[in-house]
């Protein structure tokens, strides 16, 4: 008995292992085969257009919408408050790379120095701080606008995270974020996964739940149910909400960790923000 | 009330995988006195808000019952502060066995 056990334990053990090693890669991978094949009709850059990639009703009603989409207001508020120089004279494009434009599908980023995630928001924040200006609430208004333009500046670029291998800090910065989309919380005893993963295009009351793959490529979004625009964050907490667990602040370490994950997982999606959804 | 905690029993079925750290004795019986039902809940829920993992619902039950104990209504408010006190235990033990247990959920490996 001893020499079949040994053998599948080994076995057991060895697969086990391969699975806790499964890197970003292979995640970013896995997830683009399993989307593939449960919607086998819809090409991949769709996957960037969440449940419109594959709701045909609510597709032609987004369209539609798009002719004159509601968040091009935040745009041109956005422009008009990122080319306003601060205080001191300086301005956001001096905190950027290539002045802040179209650089958005490298965020969010692993800073090795600081050993934090740092989102777009977080950084647009920082800039501000760095230039003795008070920093913006997370959710909405002017940061979220100020993002809106940044994202808008980087339409048809690819999304391009990088989780360095040989940089713990960003591997376990992406672990972190992984563990936390795939962990039940709330009274409802719900993970990320349950929903976007799981039961990903069923339907959920009106809509059809989203793919994994894509969410993080359209943000800030202008969702008809805020009536404002508001980052992806926003959109975090109110997820949480509706599993009825307590939202984390916005920009807290797991928030952006997760953030973190869910760029990756959207690595070589093209960007299409600022979005509009229901 | 008696619904609520119907609710609640329903919660704990479902998180009956996720409970397996926790014992039963870890689910206190109810206090005795108000204020120690109310300590007791929040005592519990700062447990679960260090974790990480507080649900919704429980901030506002423990004010209902601390409205309730201004009212006069002390039995109402030791029981809705028990409510609060079990729903941030569940909460605890939820994240808690999630640590180990979010992996069962992985379904792309």
């Amino acid at each position: 008995m001893k020499k079949i056990i040994f053998p599948l334990c080994l076995i057991g053990g060895l697969l086990c292992g391969l699975t806790a090693m499964a890197g970003p890669e292979e995640d970013r991978l896995a997830m683009v085969e399993y989307y593939s094949d449960r919607f086998p009709d819809v090409p991949l850059q769709e996957f960037a257009n969440g449940l419109y990639a594959f709701d045909t009703i609510a597709r032609e009603q987004w369209i539609e919408m798009e002719d004159f989409p509601p968040y091009e207001i935040a745009i041109e508020d956005g422009q008009a408050l990122f080319e306003t120089p601060f205080a001191n004279g300086k301005s956001y494009a001096d905190c950027f790379e290539n002045g802040g434009i179209g650089v958005k599908q490298n965020y969010p980023y692993f800073d090795t120095d600081a050993g934090e995630v740092v989102t777009l928001e977080l950084a647009i924040n920082h800039c501000r701080e760095a230039n003795d200006e008070e920093a913006l609430p997370y959710m909405i208004g002017p940061l979220a606008e100020i993002s809106a333009y940044m994202a808008y500046t980087s339409r048809g670029n690819e999304m391009a995270v990088q989780v360095p291998s040989d940089n713990t800090g960003a591997v376990a910065a992406y672990a972190a974020g992984k563990q936390f989309y795939y962990t039940r919380r709330g009274q409802l005893n719900f993970a990320c996964s349950s929903c976007h993963i799981q039961s990903a295009g069923l339907k959920l009351r009106a809509d059809r739940l989203s793919t994994t793959l894509g969410q993080a490529t359209h943000w800030p979004v202008y969702r008809s149910k805020w009536g404002e625009i508001g980052t992806l964050q926003k959109r975090f907490a109110e997820c949480n909400s509706q599993v009825w667990a307590k939202p984390l602040e916005a920009q807290s370490v797991e928030y952006r960790n997760l953030e973190y994950f869910l760029s990756y997982i959207s690595n070589g999606l093209e960007l299409n923000g600022p979005g509009s959804r229901r | 009330m008696i619904r609520k905690y119907a609710f609640v029993t329903i919660c704990i079925s479902a998180l009956a995988g996720c409970g397996q750290e926790s014992s039963d004795s870890d689910i206190a019986l109810p206090s005795a006195t108000f204020a120690e039902s109310y300590a007791a809940a929040e005592a519990a829920l700062a447990a679960a808000e260090a974790n990480r993992n507080a649900w919704s619902k429980t901030d506002g039950i423990l004010e209902q019952s601390k409205t309730a104990y201004d009212e006069g209504r002390t039995d109402d408010a030791i029981e809705l502060a028990n409510e609060a006190r079990l729903q941030a235990e569940l909460a605890l033990a939820q994240s808690i066995s999630q640590k180990k247990e979010w992996k069962a959920n992985l379904v792309l490996e």
